[in-house]
């Protein structure tokens, strides 16, 4: 991705192939997060008991 | 220079959870508690205190960076070429916590580290997730 600045907007567009590997690995990232979240919750709700 | 460069990206995550602050913080601050939802450990909540995040497959090197008790922690998270940050914010609510979770320093020139290690990454994720099915 590219940024060009005019004024106090920012234009982006994409180049094809750069970005789509950062999207790969934060995606995955992002479904790690969320199922550490699950096992998260599920442990307060065991320690409540 | 080409300023996407400097660009990162985050991830965000963040959930209403039904707990107060405390009761989260213990689970994000205690090693044992903290191998139960993420990985084996070595952490304290000492600011500058280094540690492991620890697996059969591997390590994720981390640092504490910020502790303020029932609000905020962060910590670096470095494994695989990926230098970036961690930070857990907890907020009260009348039902219990706005739990966030950022990480931050998705940047377009450690793509190279991702792709060099891409299939190190997807082992790295396929191996996370059955460690923990594992030991549940």
């Amino acid at each position: 991705m590219r940024g060009r600045h005019e004024g106090r907007q920012t234009h982006y567009s994409a180049q094809p192939g750069a970005l789509a590997p950062l999207i790969d690995w934060t995606s995955q990232m992002a479904g790690f997060w969320q199922r550490r979240f699950d096992d998260l919750e599920d442990l307060l709700k065991r320690v409540d008991q | 220079m080409n300023e996407a460069s400097t660009e990162t990206r985050s991830v965000v995550v963040e959930r209403e959870v039904p707990f107060p602050p405390e009761k989260i913080w213990r689970a994000l601050t205690q090693p044992h508690l903290i191998e139960e939802w993420l990985m084996k450990n070595d952490f304290k909540p000492v600011v500058d205190h280094r540690f492991n995040l620890r697996a059969d497959w591997g390590t994720v090197d981390c640092q504490v960076l910020v502790v303020e008790p029932n609000k905020t922690l962060s910590y670096t998270w470095a494994a695989y070429g990926l230098e970036s940050v961690v930070a857990w914010t907890l907020t009260a609510t009348s039902a219990g916590t706005h739990l966030r979770m950022e990480q931050s320093g998705f940047r377009p020139d450690q793509q190279q580290a991702y792709q060099g290690a891409k299939y190190g990454w997807q082992r790295f994720f396929a191996a996370l997730e059955q460690v923990l099915t594992r030991t549940d």
